[in-house]
């Protein structure tokens, strides 16, 4: 179930929050919480019941490899039951994300011919296989215990952050429904839950899926793009990840609230970021705190130990943090995606927050301006390979973003443009839909990832007035009143 | 503190409400796509904007159960009259004419008057060359959903009860009704189905006027769109579903008329300079080999008439109705001597050879004769 359709907002989340603090009202608190894990998984099975049991298997087992874990019962053998813990997730995940993958490249390094599995990829596995590995790491370390099997369903399988997260650490969400005051409805933070979705629900519904409509065009459908139509398309791209995304966890974290749960922050205005690594603390930032918590430190101490140690280089340590790091992004590009664009696109941060902290311990500064336009500009061509299907798919809009193809201005754009620089502009008829839009948008989402608060700033100032609440009406409704999309009526095709 | 958030909350939710009732029940009562059966007012809501064709129709075909009825594209919609053949036959027809209507889609809606209409006695179709592309999609509008049951689907309900834009709709109609504009709201679609032409005149004359010729312009169209023409390939899909629906036509007794549609020459020349011509050949091939049907297609005296007025045609792609009453008396053999000879052949096994080089014979002599148009054409085709 989407949080952006009708039977979410009007049906299930009403039900189960009814429901939820009814039985917590009647003392029933066990039936509270299993109604709530119950919901949870019809949520998660909505979308394909086929799916149901895949998750509950990967919870069962890892259930149970954290409870031998924690309770330290062979203790000789921690460090192999947890690396076979890990290696069943890894296996999971990664039969289902990138078995295909690896045949495709094994087929063309070989000649090969195995065939494809195509499996559908089973909704949220990249989260919660993430969120267990790393509870699986804190069972080991004794950071965590969790006996009660229902509480560790509830863990995984709470859905607003089930489907793309927040990856949340136990020790942070389970103390949360443990506490007795959060079972008990709580008419601020319903307030704020509102608010917040409301904001969540405009942003993916108004922002990120007008902008959706200048992307597909662009990567999927045409087959060259002039100067400004591709620029179009990137930027578009770049708003409506971030919209789209960052719109997504907004409604979490108001969903979550409803049932009194506080959910991590996971964006913080990261197109405002000055360079690649303010960039990375603020964009997905739970996916970055695990990456920094269960990849960047374990491969950083095996390397110092079984690498750098031994080979008497340890006082490298600028370029052990740099491998370290470099390994980080490239697990972080193919975590999104099976595909060598993602494992590039991992690629470039990992060369750019290297670069970047060359740059910094030597000293050097940068003007606030020119550090911004920079970084933002190396995120809008970088996530071009993230978008592509393919290299020359990416190829095909960087290439009309320099200008390769020439630069065509869309003939309303005429008056702007002086006659002098009409040999190397030329006006012209443009494939895309609805440019001029197009232009109209990127200056507004220009403005309100630089000029605006984001919405957890927004959360944090929240104050009953009438103000917010009519600003709360005002962008639901235009939202749930643009939730079912006309499309665009080609008349008299033939 | 505890009370101004309960107060807040109960605000926002009761407020939110009304509103969604409200915008329902405005857009219910205004009705501005004519789809609902809410009352009209004059001044207030009797002029529409009928442009939901594919929902509209759905609900006329229960409403009204004609004894005939007319299926095809926009050709079919603009063309074919019911109220002549009411005239001519006596009997009721409605136009199912769909814009944008690949084989697909007319045969589920022939499927529908099946399940819902028992009294219909004749179909008659008119068939495109473009219905049968294999790249041609589904048409924005169509939902195969809406066709399961007489029932309105949800999606049909929230796009036109709780959508913005049927909001915007209901007070432009509201507006246009009150001081007698008619922008949006022309009365394009008539009660029997078919199109208004007045209305399809006036626009195609305002065009022509500031220069822009449709004649042209839409065989551009149609030559740069990878759904049309820039890219064909005969579906052997679309080819059973024509086979099924002469099949169904059999089984239920129901007469089945089937043509060619009559583009404009200039359409036959943009299929020829598009590559196209021995695909053309084999659909009619094809067509034939599964019921014999009358071709109206190629060069003749109706489709060769001038491109500069609307006399006979609105565009390359479509003809008026005085061409499909013509059309009417030939397929059904009433007052047959008013048609030109040369419009309509009746297509069989036996004939078609012999017809198909007759119309290459034509074409031919057209194009020699007509250099200048030749030349425009030639400046419409993609790179």
């Amino acid at each position: 179930m989407l949080f952006n359709s009708f039977e979410f907002i009007f049906i299930f989340l009403p039900v189960v929050f009814i429901i939820y603090f009814v039985l917590n009202r009647k003392k029933y608190l066990l039936a509270a919480k299993v109604w709530l894990v119950v919901s949870s998984l019809f949520f998660y099975a909505w979308w394909n019941i086929n799916f149901l049991p895949i998750i509950c298997l990967s919870i069962l087992v890892n259930y149970s490899i954290g409870n031998i874990l924690s309770t330290k019962k062979y203790t000789t053998n921690q460090k192999w039951i947890l690396t076979v813990g890990i290696f069943l997730n890894v296996l999971l995940l990664g039969f289902f994300k990138y078995v295909d993958f690896f045949i495709v490249n094994l087929n063309a390094l070989f000649d090969g011919e195995i065939p494809l599995f195509h499996l559908a990829l089973p909704l949220a596995i990249s989260f919660f296989t993430f969120q267990q590995i790393g509870y699986l790491v804190d069972a080991y370390h004794g950071e965590v215990k969790e006996r009660d099997f229902l509480n560790y369903t509830l863990f995984v399988s709470f859905f607003p952050q089930l489907i793309a997260g927040p990856i949340v650490l136990h020790k942070k969400i389970m103390p949360q429904f443990a506490d007795r005051r959060n079972k008990f409805f709580n008419s601020k933070n319903i307030s704020v839950g509102i608010f917040v979705f409301s904001i969540g629900l405009f942003k993916k519904v108004i922002l990120a899926d007008t902008f959706a409509i200048w992307a597909t065009q662009g990567f999927d459908q045409l087959h060259s793009l002039s100067f400004i139509e591709a620029w179009i398309v990137s930027l578009s791209y770049t708003f409506q990840l971030y919209f789209d995304f960052s719109g997504y966890m907004d409604m979490a974290t108001g969903a979550a609230l409803l049932f009194n749960i506080k959910l991590p922050v996971n964006f913080n205005s990261p197109y405002k970021a000055l360079n690649i690594q303010d960039t990375w603390s603020r964009w997905h930032m739970t996916l970055g705190q695990f990456l920094y918590r269960y990849i960047y430190f374990p491969v950083n101490r095996f390397l110092l130990r079984k690498v750098f140690t031994p080979l008497h280089i340890k006082k490298y340590t600028m370029l052990r943090s740099n491998i370290a790091l470099m390994i980080l992004f490239l697990i972080s590009g193919i975590w999104h995606g099976a595909g060598w664009t993602f494992v590039f696109w991992g690629f470039l941060h990992g060369a750019a927050t290297i670069i970047h902290r060359h740059w910094k311990s030597a000293g050097f500064k940068m003007n606030k301006y020119i550090a911004w336009f920079i970084t933002f500009n190396f995120i809008n061509a970088s996530l071009v390979f993230f978008r592509a299907n393919n290299f020359p798919e990416a190829m095909k809009v960087l290439k009309g973003m320099s200008g390769w193809n020439g630069i065509t201005f869309p003939e309303r754009f005429s008056f702007i443009i002086p006659d002098i620089y009409s040999d190397v502009i030329s006006i012209g008829e443009t494939q895309l839909i609805d440019d001029v839009r197009g232009i109209q948008y990127i200056i507004v989402g220009l403005l309100i990832i630089l000029l605006f608060e984001n919405s957890e700033q927004l959360r944090e100032k929240f104050k009953p007035t009438w103000y917010t609440a009519l600003f709360t009406i005002i962008i639901f409704m235009y939202a749930l009143l643009s939730l079912t999309k006309e499309s665009i009526f080609l008349y008299f095709n033939f | 503190m505890k009370k101004k958030y309960r107060t807040w909350n109960l605000a926002v939710i009761i407020l939110c409400m009304l509103t969604i009732v409200f915008i329902v029940a405005v857009n219910y009562l205004v009705n501005p796509y004519n789809i609902f059966e809410s009352p009209t007012y004059e001044g207030f809501n009797e002029q529409k904007i009928e442009t939901k064709e594919y929902i509209l129709k759905e609900k006329d075909l229960v409403n009204q159960k004609p004894d005939t009825i007319f299926l095809g594209s926009s050709r079919t919609f603009l063309g074919l009259d019911p109220s002549y053949y009411k005239k001519m036959v006596g009997e009721k027809a409605y136009n199912v004419g769909l814009a944008g209507a690949s084989m697909d889609v007319e045969l589920k809606y022939f499927e529908y008057v099946l399940k819902s209409n028992p009294k219909l006695k004749r179909v008659i179709i008119g068939l495109d060359f473009e219905a049968f592309n294999i790249f041609g999609t589904t048409p924005l509008g169509f939902s195969e959903e809406r066709l399961s049951s007489k029932r309105w689907i949800k999606e049909d309900l929230f796009l036109n009860l709780f959508t913005i834009q049927a909001f915007i709709d209901s007070m432009r109609v509201i507006h246009e009704n009150r001081n007698n504009i008619s922008n949006l709201t022309q009365d394009t679609l008539l009660e029997d189905g078919s199109f208004n032409e007045s209305v399809q005149l006036n626009i195609h004359q305002e065009m022509l006027n500031s220069g822009h010729n449709r004649f042209y312009e839409h065989l551009q169209e149609y030559l740069v769109s990878e759904q049309l023409l820039a890219k064909y390939e005969l579906s052997n899909k679309n080819i059973s579903y024509f086979k099924q629906l002469v099949d169904l036509c059999e089984e239920n007794q129901i007469e089945l008329i089937a043509f060619i549609q009559p583009a404009h020459a200039l359409q036959w020349t943009g299929i020829e300079k598009a590559g196209l011509w021995e695909q053309l050949e084999q659909w009619k091939k094809e067509i034939v080999h599964i019921t014999p049907v009358w071709d109206f297609s190629g060069y003749n005296s109706i489709t060769t008439t001038s491109a500069e007025n609307f006399d006979v045609y609105f565009d390359q792609a479509h003809y008026r109705k005085k061409v499909g009453n013509l059309i009417l008396h030939k397929t059904l053999q009433i007052d047959a001597e008013k048609v030109p000879s040369d419009f309509g052949v009746y297509l069989t096994e036996e004939n078609i050879q012999s017809h198909l080089y007759k119309i290459r014979a034509d074409r031919d002599a057209w194009m020699a004769d007509n250099p200048l148009i030749m030349q425009r054409i030639d400046e419409l085709l993609p790179e």
